[in-house]
């Protein structure tokens, strides 16, 4: 993993949520390397909340369940309450997929 | 009748012959399972992508990741990706080294490593608790343990042995078969057998007719099939007229009945307010299912951090190069192969990494099916309409129509209720003193879980009432060879009797079924009944049977699932 493969981008200890827009979000936790996962907290059913970015590569792992009729949800950055964090390009998460990832790279400098 | 139940099967003929080519299968999208067509909404972003050439592909990885292999290589044909930093999206889910890939991942080694009895086992156990499924005949068999038709049916495949009657005169036992079209058609064809929303790979026909559908067959087994055939001479003895013909034993057991069921459901639209709240609602309600989700997420987790860390990152700009010097895809599947095979099995020979394809394999078909509770729950079941085509010892066969109305109160029990009407089938003989109705039935029926749902054996009571009102006698066939009492004249081949009487019959049963987490039901019944078909005067009788559902029977034939 990488930059060039991240879903979003953010500055290194940015507080922000991460929406996305189909299937419900029952669990997520947040995989840094070589470390024991993080619970995160749900926003809401489509929305969980990222306390700090950390440096480089992570993961936020989403259990979802899928309701009829969804599409492939469509992963963005919801409210960003301190440093920065975007969704460079409109990644997804294929309709059906349990788990769900999101692709994190936080920045230094920014 | 006939005209479209025969469009119909010629229509999963083709489909079963030409794979792929069933018209929902083109490149219009499909709708969701159970969802009516619609047009395609405004923010989906674009067509779906067929995989046609990837998705019979005696790989099981490429198989497993065709969806992701025909995005990309549609994606390079089209020249929406022109290198292969355009297509980051595609190719994150098609390298081992990305979280993106886990789910196809264990699909794709699942079906080999994952214990196929596990699975099985795991799904029996979530059914065990059903109150709505009907593995045995119905009513009107020899052998059966059913006074009230049940709406639902076998996941897959069920196999009953029933013996006692209910309204019939002859005691017989009777072995029942059952299956539902979809599952059925997709342990056939091997498609992914543990969909959910991606059930829709042929579109209408399987979300409103193959998925909706079950079958069944019923056999007498205290009944030989006879076949006719001429004599060539009398070897003893003396016959006051030559007997030409003799039936001798074609095998053991007769088929009694065959039917076909469809469950109806209300009419619905995924994307209304009103289903959405009820989906919320079913989804809040059904803990089996989000505690599924949640455990197929967690071990996952365990599987990704194996194959991300083991696997080597996929070379993307030499599989784009391969896309790009063939469009039709063979040079793709055989690069990730190439790929897969390399980087796949350093991650599996992890003994942890075992177990937890093996568990999410597990949890994936416990998810399967309560997901289509929650569905059920959320549209609710108009009614299931059944068919059968009963041929009863010595009797007319009759075609039987019935439409089942059942409402679940949850850990209250569920109210079934019958209403159902039999007709002679074929010609009615000329100078008939009956018409082409049998008989009209009402009844009901309430079961409940006696024992906890946690319970590794638990006990189903039911209660049930029946009425049927027949306007003539029944019809009985009076053997060839029959001869006139107190004579030797032998009565006129196609000969019929009134038996029994006219009106009411009135039959009543209890029923305990005792139900084992590996799938066997034991039904064991006590009834009453004011008559029988044939004969007058009350009767007290016993009925006992057992039944096994062959739940993801695709899994134990080693079918690999995708998506959910």
């Amino acid at each position: 993993m990488s930059q060039a493969t991240a879903d979003i981008l953010g500055s290194v200890g940015a507080n922000f949520t991460i929406t996305i827009s189909a299937a419900t979000i029952l669990k997520a936790d947040l995989e840094i390397g070589g470390n024991p996962d993080q619970s995160l907290t749900l926003v809401g059913p489509r929305e969980v909340a990222i306390p700090q970015l950390p440096k480089g590569d992570s993961v936020v792992r989403l259990a979802l369940i899928w309701a009829p009729g969804d599409h492939d949800a469509v992963i963005d950055v919801g409210t960003v309450n301190s440093g920065t964090a975007t969704a460079p390009e409109q990644d997804t998460i294929d309709r059906g997929n349990n788990p769900g990832f999101v692709l994190l790279f936080g920045l230094e400098g920014q | 009748m006939r005209k479209p139940l025969r469009t119909t099967l010629l229509v999963l003929a083709a489909c079963f012959a030409l794979s792929g080519a069933c018209p929902a299968q083109e490149t219009q999208p499909s709708p969701p399972l159970g969802s009516p067509a619609t047009p395609q909404s405004q923010n989906e972003p674009e067509p779906e992508i067929d995989g046609g050439f990837c998705r019979n592909d005696p790989r099981l990885m490429i198989r497993a990741f065709c969806m992701d292999l025909a995005m990309f290589q549609s994606h390079v044909n089209s020249g929406k990706a022109k290198n292969a930093d355009e297509a980051k999206g595609d190719l994150n889910k098609l390298d081992l080294s990305n979280p993106n890939s886990t789910v196809d991942f264990i699909t794709a080694v699942g079906a080999l490593v994952a214990a196929k009895t596990a699975i099985a086992d795991t799904l029996r156990a979530a059914d065990q608790a059903r109150l709505d499924q009907q593995l045995g005949t119905n009513n009107k068999g020899s052998g059966t343990t059913s006074l009230v038709s049940k709406t639902g049916s076998a996941e897959l495949l069920s196999l009953a042995l029933d013996t006692g009657v209910l309204t019939r005169s002859v005691n017989g036992t009777t072995t029942t078969l059952g299956t539902n079209a979809d599952e059925l058609f997709r342990l056939i064809t091997g498609r992914d057998p543990d969909c959910t929303i991606t059930c829709d790979s042929l579109g209408w026909f399987e979300s409103n007719i193959l998925g909706q559908t079950n079958l069944s067959a019923s056999f007498d087994l205290a009944q030989q099939n006879t076949k006719t055939t001429p004599t060539s001479g009398q070897a003893s003895g003396t016959t006051p007229a030559p007997v030409n013909t003799a039936s001798i034993p074609a095998g053991a057991g007769r088929m009694s009945s065959i039917g076909a069921r469809y469950e109806v459901r209300n009419r619905f639209d995924p994307r209304s307010s009103k289903f959405q709240e009820n989906w919320r609602k079913a989804v809040a309600g059904n803990d089996t299912l989000k505690v599924a989700a949640i455990s197929i997420s967690d071990t996952s987790g365990i599987v990704q951090k194996a194959l991300n860390q083991a696997a080597k990152p996929l070379d993307r700009d030499k599989i784009f190069e391969a896309a790009h010097s063939d469009k039709n895809g063979k040079a793709l599947m055989d690069f990730f192969e190439e790929y897969f095979s390399a980087n796949s099995d350093k991650a599996i020979a992890d003994e942890s990494v075992d177990a937890a394809i093996n568990k999410v394999m597990q949890q994936r078909a416990v998810y399967r099916d309560a997901w289509f509770k929650a569905l059920d729950a959320a549209v609710g079941t108009f009614l299931t309409l059944d068919y059968s085509y009963n041929r009863p010892l010595l009797q007319p066969p009759t075609h039987d129509l019935k439409l089942i109305f059942a409402y679940n109160f949850g850990t209250a029990g569920m109210l079934t209720f019958n209403g159902a009407a039999s007709f002679y089938a074929g010609a009615l003989p000329a100078g008939a003193k009956y018409g082409r109705l049998h008989d009209g039935q009402v009844s009901g029926q309430y079961d409940r879980t006696l024992s906890g749902k946690s319970s590794p054996v638990q006990t189903q009571l039911s209660l049930a009432g029946y009425w049927q009102y027949q306007p003539n006698p029944s019809v009985l066939n009076i053997p060839a060879g029959t001869v006139v009492p107190g004579t030797t004249i032998p009565l006129p081949n196609g000969t019929q009797e009134f038996v029994g009487t006219a009106g009411s019959l009135w039959v009543t049963q209890a029923k305990i079924t005792i139900k084992s987490a590996g799938g066997i039901n034991i039904p064991i019944a006590v009834s009453w009944s004011n008559k029988t078909d044939l004969l007058q005067g009350s009767r007290v009788g016993a009925q006992v049977g057992i039944s096994y559902s062959f739940s993801s029977l695709g899994s134990l034939f080693g079918i690999s699932g995708g998506s959910q």
